[in-house]
């Protein structure tokens, strides 16, 4: 068995050679000294951006005041570097539900599915024949298919949602005195957290008859959700934004997400009212003295009860006898945040995130949401430095690394001991 | 005399390259003031370059709002992604500087105690990564997949039942490549090899294909496992679709070497063995540069290899850094300062006693310290999953021949040659020539 006492037979450069090779494996261990090179480590399991419903809007299209637009997103938060990574799911069904005679039980569903070619196709069935087309590629232009006054659309596109998430999340979690928007004073400039990103749009235009049964479009009133699954299961589920996030407590959300309409009022409504109660008391615990001087949201002095009843069963309802507009169905550029919050806290005085507007411009023809972002192509993305942090391995091996270490002269002065990497987790 | 000599010439050793390694952590590391990282060792272009544009999509968000948790959140993900495809380790300590910013604006982020959870995991801090993971559930219960990094800390900790539990809770509630991989190790570890090619197959057929690198890695995990039971023709078909998903992925080449060494071709496996270690000189594939040397008669390249761990070991010492399992495992094998061999290996079963790695390694650590009595136990304990590891029942066998049991011991050497004959080059041999000697 080798031992030791072959280095003796080593030669001198065998040995620097070794120090060398020594080098660069310890600098690359010492950065990170546990085994975080682990090859066994599996990938992260993680959250199916795919089946997760980011926002669902209904609105009369702009284009033919007769129709009816209908979008959900899912994929949120991608980068424009990502695009390509953003799929739907090919063994799960998005389905869009919807109620006409307000019994919240589904009058008619429509079930999108996709397959696993690049890029996808889809299917939509529960419209009278089925539609099928090709997912759009970032990048290029939208490919519409049209049936039977039926539009369709899939890809991504600029998430249409805008809102300052950070803000809102903040001031929820524990109301203050907002300095900006809904931020706590040092705490930064409102920003539209979907800003520059994209998500994966699921968009139908239909005529309103069509679907309400009416002789006219502008009679007649709808409640709609959506949903996705997967073997059966439903995994999530969403109509109205920001009511899972801001009104279900965490140990209910499970639940939510499996939930439907029909249940919700039984199971939801009055957790959701004492949601809205302590909200509203955390909220005038900070903004006015004495508590309870709310000067009424958007509709209205409303009760906690009366809210909790507008926001629960979680349903985009739109009576078409009246304007379009949010809370009746929900517009691209509707500043839902700001109404549901103001809902919420029965205020409207400086109950704003202070993000009035998408990032880009909305289009007057289908599917309305604007082109997505696309990272700027070409060998080195913007962003990425080319000095300073040239790889270890420029297809020389170790080679750069050496030059580096030993092109540092009087580099042990720099050096903080081994454990400079390691600042930051410390 | 022989052994001091290397010992002073390995501290020599140790201090030049711990000076020159402060240098290149400096390099690394220094302009990370500025929201910029530097690009990681590049493996596949294509792969990190990607990810690489993804990180500098969010730094760029998180410089303009700091206070922008999901940029953040999202940030730490993508080094957490780019550090497993370039196998810069740097990109996890970035990823925690990320998770750090994202807790900074929103101290109960669901997202950021499951990042923090998987980064915990990776520096094995396993007891940590649990109450993370579940704080992380407890924020926010809709998270199946956090099951993952449960089950995870646990098979680090040994607690084998309940890691199998929560991944099969996986497996039901959110099924992929990542839920059926972690099952078919599990499986793996408890012998059921059946269930383990089924769970594999799952898992390869739940490839997104999003994700090249996670891909790579599952069949590279899989053809190793085929590897394991001495399937050498099994092995390459997956081995190859590794390099196929991720050109240049060193743990399937690395699988290659393995294969061409067991097939008695030394030149490829030392060709294969220097183009991964150039890449990434991690521990173990010098270490098994230097056993395929060692076999193919060039005693001094394998011990230069040798000393190459060596050296590393001296720097973590040196600088109170903990050690991998793995090192005290080589130590033993190579009959090299076996009294670091055991203290380690005692160290790493003071830490998680209830892992099988951990008990083999004391086992071997204490039968290469002349203490088979005392080894006994632990051989056996890291068999009680009765996992068809070749090397486990190799121990076992060794150290059952040292305290007379030849019974037992040509049982578990044969066991051990049944499993995988050409388990390792070095060791294998060693394990015919006993159960020779043993009348087997």
């Amino acid at each position: 068995m080798p031992t030791l006492n072959h280095l003796r037979g080593a030669s001198s450069a065998l040995l620097i050679a070794g120090v060398l090779f020594a080098v660069a494996a310890a600098a690359l261990w010492a950065l990170n000294p546990a085994s975080g090179a682990d090859h066994r480590d599996s990938p992260a399991a993680e959250a199916n951006a795919a089946l997760d419903i980011t926002d669902v809007y209904a609105f009369r299209s702009p284009a033919n005041n007769d129709n009816l637009v209908v979008g959900f997103g899912v994929n949120g938060l991608t980068a424009p570097t990502s695009n390509d990574s953003a799929r739907f799911n090919a063994s799960a069904t998005y389905t869009l539900h919807v109620d006409v005679d307000g019994d919240l039980a589904d009058d008619a569903t429509v079930n999108v599915d996709f397959d696993d070619a690049t890029p996808q196709n889809f299917t939509i069935t529960g419209l009278g024949d089925a539609i099928t087309g090709a997912v759009t590629p970032a990048g290029q232009s939208a490919n519409v298919v049209s049936a039977g006054g039926i539009s369709a659309f899939a890809g991504l596109r600029d998430d249409p949602f805008f809102f300052d998430l950070t803000g809102f999340k903040s001031f929820v979690a524990g109301p203050y005195v907002p300095a900006a928007g809904l931020r706590a004073d040092g705490a930064g400039a409102p920003a539209d957290a979907f800003a520059g990103t994209n998500t994966s749009y699921v968009v139908l235009e239909l005529p309103i008859t069509a679907v309400t049964g009416e002789v006219a479009s502008n009679t007649g009133t709808i409640k709609a959700w959506v949903s996705t699954s997967n073997g059966g299961s439903q995994l999530d589920r969403m109509a109205i934004p920001a009511i899972n996030t801001a009104l279900i407590p965490s140990d209910m959300k499970d639940g939510f997400n499996q939930g439907s309409p029909a249940t919700d009022v039984a199971e939801f409504q009055a957790t959701a009212q004492a949601s809205i109660e302590g909200l509203r008391a955390a909220v005038n615990g900070v903004l006015d003295s004495p508590v309870g001087e709310e000067d009424g949201g958007p509709l209205g002095d409303l009760t906690p009860e009366q809210v909790a009843g507008a926001l629960i069963p979680d349903i985009v309802t739109i009576d078409f006898s009246q304007d379009v507009v949010f809370p009746n169905g929900r517009q691209l550029t509707d500043d839902v945040i700001d109404v549901a919050l103001q809902l919420v806290l029965n205020r409207t005085a400086g109950i704003t995130d202070d993000i009035d507007a998408n990032d880009k411009s909305f289009s007057s023809s289908f599917p309305y949401l604007a082109e997505p972002f696309v990272a700027a192509s070409g060998p080195t993305p913007a962003g990425v430095p080319t000095t300073g942090g040239q790889p270890l391995d420029d297809g020389n091996g170790i080679s750069t690394a050496l030059v580096l270490a030993v092109a540092g002269g009087a580099l042990i002065v720099l050096g903080g001991g081994l454990t400079f990497g390691r600042k930051l987790t410390g | 005399m022989t052994r001091t000599v290397a010992t002073g010439g390995l501290l020599v050793l140790g201090i030049g390259a711990a000076l020159l390694a402060l240098a290149l952590a400096f390099f690394l590391v220094a302009d990370d003031g500025g929201g910029r990282s530097p690009a990681p060792a590049a493996v596949s272009a294509d792969l990190v370059t990607t990810t690489s544009a993804e990180i500098a999509f969010w730094e760029e968000r998180l410089a303009a709002d700091p206070a922008d948790f999901t940029a953040a959140d999202r940030l730490a993900s993508a080094y957490i992604q780019r550090g497993r495809e370039s196998g810069d380790v740097s990109d996890f300590t970035r990823a925690q500087a990320a998770v750090n910013a994202s807790f900074a604006s929103f101290s109960d982020n669901p997202a950021a105690f499951g990042l923090l959870a998987t980064l915990q995991n990776v520096r094995h801090e396993f007891a940590a990564a649990i109450v993370s993971a579940e704080r992380s559930l407890e924020l926010d219960p809709t998270q199946d997949h956090l099951l993952s990094a449960i089950g995870d800390a646990q098979v680090g900790l040994g607690l084998y039942a309940e890691a199998f539990d929560n991944y099969t809770s996986l497996t039901d509630q959110a099924p992929s490549l990542a839920a059926f991989s972690r099952l078919a190790y599990v499986y793996e570890l408890r012998g059921d090899l059946a269930n383990a090619e089924g769970a594999w197959g799952n898992a390869l057929s739940l490839d997104s294909g999003s994700n090249a690198e996670a891909s790579a890695w599952a069949n590279t995990q899989y053809a190793t496992f085929r590897l394991n039971q001495g399937d050498l023709d099994d092995a390459a078909t997956p081995y190859d679709a590794a390099l196929d998903s991720f050109p240049g992925y060193i743990h399937a080449l690395a699988g290659q070497a393995r294969v061409a060494a067991a097939n008695g071709d030394y030149d490829s496996a030392i060709a294969l063995y220097t183009q991964v270690t150039e890449r990434q000189p991690l521990p173990e594939y010098v270490a098994a540069l230097g056993d395929v040397y060692a076999v193919a008669g060039q005693t001094a390249e394998a011990a230069e290899q040798y000393a190459l761990v060596e050296a590393i070991r001296q720097l973590y010492v040196a600088n109170g850094i903990n050690t991998d399992l793995q090192i005290a495992v080589f130590l033993a094998d190579h009959d090299l300062r076996l009294d670091e061999a055991l203290a380690s290996a005692e160290a790493v079963y003071a830490e998680t006693p209830g892992n099988i790695y951990a008990a083999d390694a004391l086992a071997w650590a204490l039968y290469k310290n002349g203490r088979a009595g005392d080894a006994l136990p632990y051989a056996e304990e890291a068999l009680r999953l009765a996992t068809q590891g070749a090397s486990l029942w190799y121990h076992s066998g060794l150290i059952h021949a040292a305290t007379g049991d030849e019974a037992s011991a040509r049982a578990h050497l044969q066991t051990a040659i049944d499993i995988n004959p050409h388990f390792s080059p070095l060791q294998a041999p060693i394990a015919e020539q006993t159960l020779a000697e043993l009348g087997g």
